[in-house]
């Protein structure tokens, strides 16, 4: 055989190997996850900026993948070791953390204790306030006791310390030193996260890039992307045609339509959210006649509400805490019973005198200033018509003001000048502590708390703080259950309902992760594309 | 040649006078809109504290935070602050991202430019050829479509229009991208969007303005010559409808803008217009100053533009 | 009069218009005596219908009936346009009245004031005085009122010049008669034609600019219906149930639609000048 035929021999042989190998490899590696690629998601809303002080919802769920906090909750609500893999509880207001060794933030600066200890120090600066300072009140101080064990000192034995720590809103630890040196870390943001800070063009979109270097080991994708499109249908628009891979909060009008798409799945799973219906306790009308709130909780139909207004993204609502979390009793909820709430109202004397389908008694008329917003659950809006229509029918009128965040806030929030509202509380974590305490409990009331407004109570105020630092798991849950049963029993609020999340997601995209917290850290540090 | 000569430089230096005067002018209705829309803004009922400090805010902080941002003092002081900081180029911080305002607003004008430029283009290639067809063709078949077109354009609020489009060849056609605007194509759909809006409008004034050049003398005198009617309409005609279709082009400039913000909201085109409405939206009141006052201030700038373009072209208008 | 009467019903496309627009005004009057749902009641168990019996365009998001929203939402559409104009006309006339008569330093300080006005492109000036005042029907209404104002003064300004030439004027003048009685009695009936046949056309803009800017949330609040704000809840729907948005935005389109042409017609026939405004 010429030198020629023998070169082609080998070519042919080794073309037809490797052509087999390369046919059988995909049955192989099906299991196998892929490396590479951008996973693309619709966002509602532009960023803020990145920096975990000062910036709100929108950026959170953006940064989430670029700082971390020192504990984690898995699915079923877990605890699990991030930056720190070990601690104990040292005495009642004493604990101590082991920070893992090696960690680096994304700017190269070591994360040890020191770096932690400077982390706090910056959450801590009354100069400089910061959107969720209230909410670390109660760590006093965090000193690194040597290389990688730091003393956390709480201010009183706090039973939800652990749990506190595990929230992305409030606890994730950020580069101090990086911090210093720009002044902030709005736009030069510097974590522990798996993910690290690409580009971002105002406006349009986040894109955030692996971090290669991450403690778990790097993730499988390399670009996520975050865009911004405040439509709800350009979002699903862009989902079926391939255009970005995740939709949260897909809405119901859309979802069964959605389910069609072979492309895509759709998951449904709870969330850490419920929505309520706040009586204003500060003012007087509201405050005085309890039975007025009484008549009113009587007379709205959550139920009803919640099944065909909110429909998949609702579940019905028993009482403020959420049913996944642990300590979650049935508050007695829902009762629908408008004959009733007319009967409480008539016996108390309220009359319609001048026959306008407004209750009266006295000078006091039954006509209250209802404010909701839409931006976060959509559906309030028709939710507040709805109730604005059954209290119709028991002579309860309600004047319907449907704000957009910014004003919402400032009149609910600062300037209490409402009578009733719809306010949608998110939780952090699956802890009753966060949905009643920071509800309930003085501190959080004004100015500019974010509190039900209530008559500040020591009775309310005393059971919650025992709650909170009793070293006594079952006392715990006893306390808040006990709680819980207060509010119905005087109608301090009216829940509605809890929110379910609905993510429509692409095939492509494998190992989803359905966890409760919106915010978790790790979240698609395990998720890959087909 | 001599002669000529002086005359050039006379109306040369005329010319630089009145530009000069209209700089002049310009500046003054700037500086009035910006304090219009300064103290116009300032009955805007709104406390940036809740939404810069957050839940749980301490009275210390809310002290601060009113202190930083200079609102405890009455509203000339803001204002003579407001006009210092400018001077300086500061347009302060938003009061949603903590951004300064000057960055966002730069970032955002590229984009108006780029679909305002699009739109202008697909909007008067179309408007004035339509427009003239229609006006050559006047009470034929071509003239009652087109300009039956045109008023319904004219007539649907442009945010119909582009939902209309988005729904068709974005959704259902799959043709387009939905929203973004990283590449050309998604440039298309809003340009197009905004230019058959734009084009709707002129095309309903050219006609207009040429059916009144067609009735002059000069063009029967020119047809009667027997002169072909392409010359006739193109030559004749149509250099002379020029200046008023200029005109008319340049007055659309108004709406070019207008159109802009609704369009760049629905479609998500992250420009000036967009910026601002959801500055509305967020009650960003240093965003929405700043928004507004350079979007007017740029009309203003093209205006002026327009108005100096004129007295170039046209040698009869007299410069005042 | 017999030339408007005339030119109204030379043209087929004017009397559709006219048609179109009795049959609006008919329906934001008689309407609700047809349709007898009311536009506000919720019927939770009938969300988002298509159009039966009952319902002849169906239901919204809340059950609630769109046709009587529509009719409910003509009302308040066609009266906010009305009151918006009134206001442009009212002050528009009077700045137009003063600036065309005593011309020089007045005129020229009006003019520029209102250039002011017009150095905001299109509708940003309403959006901005929106914004101020907080997104209600009564601001959009003064809003729109405000940024009409400068078209009318420029119109009624245009119309004073002219007429101010005329011997009869001049003959008042130096007969000795007082300058507010001949702007009321001699210019301002001269004024009235144009007036009137512009504000055709400038209340279907007020009309367009008041849906547009509810369909931003700068105007009419949910739940009262506008069309504008029908179509702004409609648009989530746009994939399930497009009628929802299609019904109002076919109003509202309609409506300006006729308006305009109503407009043309009057333009084409009276004063072709017009056009060039």
């Amino acid at each position: 055989m010429g030198k020629n035929m023998k070169l082609l021999m080998v070519v042919l042989v080794l073309l037809t190997f490797g052509f087999t190998i390369h046919i059988g490899s995909p049955i192989m590696a099906q299991e196998k996850p892929k490396s590479g690629g951008t996973l693309t998601i619709a966002m509602e809303a532009d960023i803020e900026n990145l920096d975990p002080l000062y910036s709100g919802g929108p950026s959170m769920r953006v940064w989430c993948n670029m700082y971390e906090p020192l504990i984690g909750k898995d699915k079923k609500g877990n605890l699990v070791p991030l930056l720190a893999d070990k601690w104990e509880r040292v005495d009642a207001n004493h604990w101590k953390f082991h920070i893992r060794e090696g960690v680096k933030f994304h700017s190269g600066n070591p994360c040890d204790a020191k770096a932690v200890e400077a982390s706090y120090e910056r959450m801590h600066n009354p100069q400089k306030p910061h959107n969720h300072y209230a909410f670390s009140k109660w760590i006093r101080s965090v000193k690194a006791l040597d290389k990688n064990w730091i003393l956390m000192e709480t201010a009183y034995p706090f039973s939800g310390t652990l749990d506190y720590l595990t929230s992305s809103m409030c606890a994730v630890i950020c580069d101090a030193k990086q911090a210093e040196k720009f002044g902030d870390l709005m736009k030069y943001p510097s974590g522990t996260g798996p993910f690290v800070f690409d580009k971002w063009e105002l406006g349009q979109y986040v894109q955030l890039k692996r971090n290669e270097n991450h403690w778990g080991g790097k993730p499988y994708i390399e670009y996520l992307k975050f865009r911004f499109m405040p439509e709800d249908a350009t979002r699903v628009m862009a989902l079926r045609r391939g255009e970005v891979d995740i939709v949260f909060k897909t809405s119901v009008a859309m979802v069964n339509d959605i389910r069609k798409d072979p492309n895509v799945t759709v998951y449904k799973y709870p969330y850490l959210r419920v929505n309520a219906m706040e009586f204003n306790l500060s003012k007087p009308i509201v405050n005085n006649n309890p039975e007025v709130r009484k008549a009113i909780t009587y007379a709205i139909d959550t139920k009803s509400i919640t099944k065909d207004m909110i429909g998949e993204i609702g579940r019905v609502a028993d009482s403020i805490v959420l049913d996944i979390s642990p300590g979650h009793v049935s508050a007695g909820f829902p009762v629908y019973n408008p004959e009733k709430a007319k009967e409480i109202l008539a016996m108390s004397g309220w009359k319609d005198v001048d026959n306008d389908g407004v209750l009266e008694r006295g000078n006091e008329k039954l006509e209250f200033e209802f404010y909701t917003d839409y931006t976060r659950d959509y559906r309030n809006r028709e939710v507040a018509q709805a109730i604005q229509d059954y209290l119709k029918k028991i002579g309860v009128k309600i004047n319907l003001n449907i704000a957009m965040r910014g004003p919402f806030v400032d009149i609910v929030v600062n300037k209490l000048a409402h009578d009733l509202c719809i306010m949608g509380w998110q939780v952090p974590t699956n802890e009753p502590d966060w949905a009643i305490y920071t509800r309930f409990h003085s501190d959080f009331q004004k100015p500019g708390g974010w509190g039900t407004p209530c008559t500040r109570r020591a009775d309310i105020d005393y059971v919650l703080f025992r709650a909170r630092t009793t070293t006594d798991p079952q006392e715990r849950l006893q306390l808040f259950g006990f709680m819980q049963q207060i509010l119905f029993a005087e109608n301090l609020i009216l829940p509605l309902y809890y929110v379910n999340e609905l993510s429509s997601v692409r095939k492509r995209v494998q190992n989803f992760m359905e966890h409760p917290e919106e915010m978790f850290s790790q979240r698609y540090a395990k998720v890959w594309l087909k | 040649m001599g002669l000529f000569q002086k005359r050039d430089m006379q109306r040369f230096i005329k010319i630089l006078r009145f530009i000069f005067k209209r700089l002049f002018l310009m500046a003054v209705t700037i500086f009035i809109l910006i304090t219009l829309v300064f103290f116009t803004l300032s009955f805007m009922p709104v406390d940036p504290v809740s939404i810069l400090c957050g839940p749980g805010a301490t009275e210390e902080s809310i002290k601060a935070v009113r202190k930083e941002f200079g609102l405890d003092d009455p509203a000339y002081i803001q204002y003579f602050r407001f006009l210092k900081n400018l001077i300086q180029g500061d347009l302060g911080f938003s009061w949603r991202s903590r951004q300064p305002v000057i960055v966002e607003i730069m970032s955002a004008i590229p984009y108006t430019v780029i679909l305002a430029f699009a739109a202008m283009i697909i909007a008067t290639l179309l408007g004035i050829i339509t427009g003239i067809i229609s006006a050559k063709k006047q009470f034929s078949l071509i003239d009652n479509i087109s300009m039956g077109i045109s008023l319904i354009g004219v007539s649907t609020p442009i945010f119909i229009l582009a939902l209309i489009f988005i729904y068709i060849f974005a959704y259902r056609l799959g043709w387009f991208p939905t929203s973004g605007s990283e590449t050309l194509s998604h440039l298309i759909l809003p340009s197009v969007c905004l230019g058959l809006f734009v084009a709707a409008s002129i095309a309903r004034l050219v006609r207009a303005s040429m059916l009144d050049v067609l009735r002059q003398d000069y063009i029967r005198t020119a047809r009667a010559k027997g002169l072909s009617e392409l010359t006739v309409v193109f030559k004749h005609a149509f250099r002379n409808a020029l200046i008023p279709i200029l005109t008319i082009v340049g007055m659309q400039f108004g709406l070019l803008f207008g159109g802009s913000v609704i369009t760049e909201t629905v479609f998500a085109w992250p420009g000036l217009g967009r910026l601002i409405i959801t500055s509305i939206n967020f009650k960003d009141a240093p965003v929405l100053q700043g928004g507004v006052m350079f979007f007017a201030g740029g009309f203003t700038l093209i205006n002026l533009i327009m108005d100096i373009f004129y007295q170039f072209i046209d040698p009869r208008i007299k410069i005042k | 009069m017999e030339g408007y009467l005339r030119a109204l019903f030379k043209n087929r496309i004017s009397i559709l218009s006219l048609i179109i627009i009795l049959f609006v005004i008919g329906l934001a009057v008689f309407g609700p005596y047809f349709e007898k749902h009311d536009p506000l009641e919720t019927h939770m168990a009938k969300m988002l219908r298509p159009p039966t019996a009952e319902f002849p365009f169906g239901t919204d998001a809340l059950g609630r009936c769109v046709a009587s929203r529509i009719i409910y939402g003509a009302r308040t559409t066609l009266l906010a346009g009305l009151v918006a104009i009134a206001i442009g006309a009212v002050l528009g006339t009077f700045l137009g009245l003063v600036s065309g008569f005593y011309v020089g330093k007045v005129d020229n300080l009006i003019m520029r004031g209102l250039d002011v006005l017009l150095a905001f492109p299109y509708f940003l000036l309403a959006v901005v005085i929106v914004a101020a005042l907080g997104p209600s029907l009564n601001s959009i209404m003064i809003a729109i009122g405000i940024w009409e104002m400068p078209y009318y003064a420029r119109l009624v300004r245009g119309s004073v010049l002219s007429i101010k030439e005329k011997e009869y004027v001049e003959a008042a003048r130096m007969v000795g008669e007082k300058d507010s009685s001949i702007l009321m009695y001699y210019i301002l009936p001269n004024c009235i034609s144009p007036i009137i046949i512009m504000s055709t056309v400038y209340y279907a803009w007020a009309i367009l600019m008041a849906s547009t800017l509810s369909f931003l949330g700068l105007g009419v609040q949910p739940p009262a219906p506008e069309w504008g704000v029908m179509t702004a809840e409609g648009r989530e729907y746009l994939l399930f149930a497009p009628y929802l948005l299609f019904f109002p935005a076919l109003f509202v389109c309609l409506t300006a639609s006729a308006f305009n042409f109503l407009g043309d017609a009057l333009r084409d026939l009276l004063d072709p000048r017009l056009h060039m405004r």
